[in-house]
């Protein structure tokens, strides 16, 4: 037996306890305090503006109220951004940090396990939808309902399976840059170079070559060609650079290894975003929520009440709420990439031209502000005040100190895209979730299919 | 697709926002009373400040979103669409400030209260406060003084905003009645 449904109304249910219980936990004085406060309020005005305009447009026919609706549902999804963003994994810090008999320990516990029970059930939810479709195939009219949409369950299939792909892919070009990447250029850059350092580098040659070789699986699992996927033989290329350097002490080739490396970080990742994004932004959960919804609304009536259509509607609604948090998280994922690139590019013109560096820091730094959004958090703080140490730099023009605060505000950014990443790179993981009852569906009516031909 | 929180605890309900003008009306008797007045470590002044100015708004806003409803009957009006989402919010930032600001400082002063009753009651019972409450043989200060614990006690386990401020009115409204004056 799996797991059991969880409604969409509990989920809302759940993220309110969450921020309710993180605002009683918080101090008044911690300016976080205001931001969840702020989140809550978007969730019960969401909640209240959402349940008026659907009893005021029972008959969905309204343009407008169709609108607001979606408005509201995806104010709900930024709320459950936030709350998966910011709140959890702030509370498993926090959490590993208390020792069990700790007074705010049973609290803190309760808050981390709704959140991370927070996306998984409306998985589930989606599996069994899926599965009671598959079990009902026995009987004609669901049968019959089903193969009407058979192409969006296909579809969809292949979607998720090219969207893990192109995670996994950008995944090794992330390990690269913020595991190796930066440890490499600071041990090369350096005037000499020691035998322990000599020794990480050997080290860090073999892991950035298993990326090499899990790249190369990765991408002829997904059928990658091209600018996509070329960067792996320079990554190859790079990684020889390094052996070669290292074995022989050679610093032209160990120099010749952080270019190439620098090269593939400064163009692939926006690259492969770029197709992740396209992926995730094209992913037909939507209309698999609509075959849902088709397949439910041509159920006979006895089935449609019953269990199996309760399952399929349940299913329905949490894809629903899932595609509006992937479209709200690769919105938010694709502009702090924009960003990045915009800072690596910055990074050279502060060194090779400082009067491109100071025309182009106004709109970068009005940008992060934009991506901000007016909020407190702590990230939002400490982005602030590295962004005024630039200008305290800039003003000041001294350049090794306008290097270290460009060097500190670079890091802040790239610490919250890795948290944005991160969350969404988890989403996807999960959506894989959905290939093996889709599959089973889909191969249960080519069965079918054969059987009666 | 709809996922919509129609629990009391989201404040989804419209009944919810006129129960708790309701609430706060009585609230506002109650701290009107100055039954409360002389104990300080709850601050009663800035407590009945709070509760009028949540009052005043939240009747306030009520009677502008009906006004708004009653205009807008079939809801196609963009205009009013942003007034009413911003009703709305006032609506919910008003239970928001009862259940994190209002409710804690009622739970607060009713354990002042409490434990002063206890201390030191009064040994005349004020008829007019618990004629309404009263049952059976009618009310001993015991009595009342445990009903209020009970009360303060219900008040921090009820979840939903309207459930505990109805425990803490009834807990402080009886518990008026046996405080020494």
């Amino acid at each position: 037996m799996g797991p059991a449904a969880v409604h969409p109304e509990q989920d809302v249910d759940n993220l309110r306890f969450i921020l309710v219980k993180t605002a009683q936990l918080l101090p008044e004085t911690d300016p976080s305090s205001a931001d969840v406060r702020t989140h809550l309020l978007r969730l019960d005005t969401a909640c209240r503006c959402l349940r008026d305009t659907v009893a005021a447009d029972v008959l969905h026919m309204n343009p407008m109220l169709l609108g607001m609706e979606d408005t509201y549902q995806q104010q709900i999804a930024s709320v459950r951004v936030f709350v998966d963003v910011e709140l959890a994994p702030r509370h498993h810090a926090q959490l590993r940090q208390l020792e069990p008999d700790a007074s705010l320990y049973p609290d803190l516990l309760a808050i981390v396990e709704l959140e991370d029970r927070l996306s998984a059930p409306r998985l589930a939810t989606v599996e069994q939808g899926l599965s009671a479709l598959r079990t009902g195939l026995d009987t004609p009219a669901v049968h019959d309902a089903v193969v009407g949409y058979e192409a969006h369950f296909r579809e969809t299939r292949m979607r998720v399976d090219k969207l893990a792909s192109y995670k996994a892919l950008h995944d090794q070009i992330h390990t690269l840059q913020f595991s190796y990447f930066e440890f490499l250029e600071n041990t090369i850059n350096r005037p000499s170079i020691d035998d322990n350092d000599l020794c990480s580098l050997a080290q860090y040659e073999i892991q950035i070559r298993q990326i090499v070789d899990d790249s190369r699986r990765i991408a002829l699992r997904g059928s990658f060609v091209g600018s996509e996927i070329d960067w792996i033989d320079e990554l190859q290329g790079a990684c020889d650079d390094l052996h070669v350097g290292v074995e022989s002490l050679d610093h032209a080739r160990l120099r010749s290894a952080v270019r190439r490396m620098n090269r593939i970080l400064a163009t692939r990742p926006e690259l492969i975003n770029r197709g992740l994004i396209h992926v995730a932004r094209d992913l037909p959960l939507e209309h698999l929520a609509q075959a849902l919804a088709g397949v439910r609304g041509n159920l006979p009536r006895d089935d449609s009440g019953g269990a199996n259509g309760q399952q399929v509607k349940e299913g329905e609604e949490a894809l629903a709420d899932i595609a509006r948090q992937l479209t709200s998280l690769v919105e938010d994922h694709d502009a702090w990439q924009a960003v990045d690139v915009e800072l690596r590019r910055l990074d050279g013109a502060l060194v090779w031209n400082p009067p491109e560096f100071e025309f182009s820091w106004g709109d970068l730094k009005r940008r992060v502000e934009l991506l901000c959004g007016g909020e407190t958090a702590d990230w939002v703080r400490t982005l602030s005040n590295a962004a005024a140490g630039v200008e305290t730099a800039m003003a000041n023009t001294e350049s090794p100190r306008l290097r270290y605060a460009f060097a500190m505000f670079r890091r802040h950014v790239a610490r919250r895209f890795w948290e944005v990443d991160f969350t969404l790179k988890t989403l996807c993981d999960d959506l894989r979730q959905l290939d093996q009852p889709l599959a089973q569906l889909v191969s249960t009516l080519a069965a079918r299919e054969r059987a009666v031909t | 697709v709809i996922s919509v929180v129609v629990l009391e605890r989201s404040g989804a309900s419209d009944s919810t926002a006129k129960d708790l003008a309701d609430a706060l009306t009585q609230l506002d008797e109650i701290l009107r009373s100055h039954a409360y007045d002389d104990l300080e470590v709850a601050d009663v002044t800035a407590l009945r400040g709070r509760v009028r100015r949540g009052l005043v708004s939240i009747r306030t806003d009520l009677e502008a979103l009906a006004r708004l409803d009653a205009d807008d009957v079939f809801r196609t009006n963009p205009v009013f669409a942003t007034q009413r989402y911003q009703l709305i919010t006032n609506i919910e930032q008003t239970k928001l400030d009862f259940e994190f600001e209002i409710a804690p400082a009622l739970h607060k002063l009713a354990c002042a209260s409490l434990e002063r009753a206890r201390m030191g009651p009064t040994t005349d019972l004020d008829a007019e406060v618990l004629s309404a409450r009263s049952y059976g043989d009618g009310w001993t200060v015991e009595q009342v003084l445990d009903s209020a614990e009970k009360l303060v006690d219900t008040s921090t386990k009820a979840v939903g905003v309207i459930s505990k401020a109805g425990a803490l009115i009834s807990a402080l409204g009886l518990l008026a009645g046996v405080l020494p004056h």
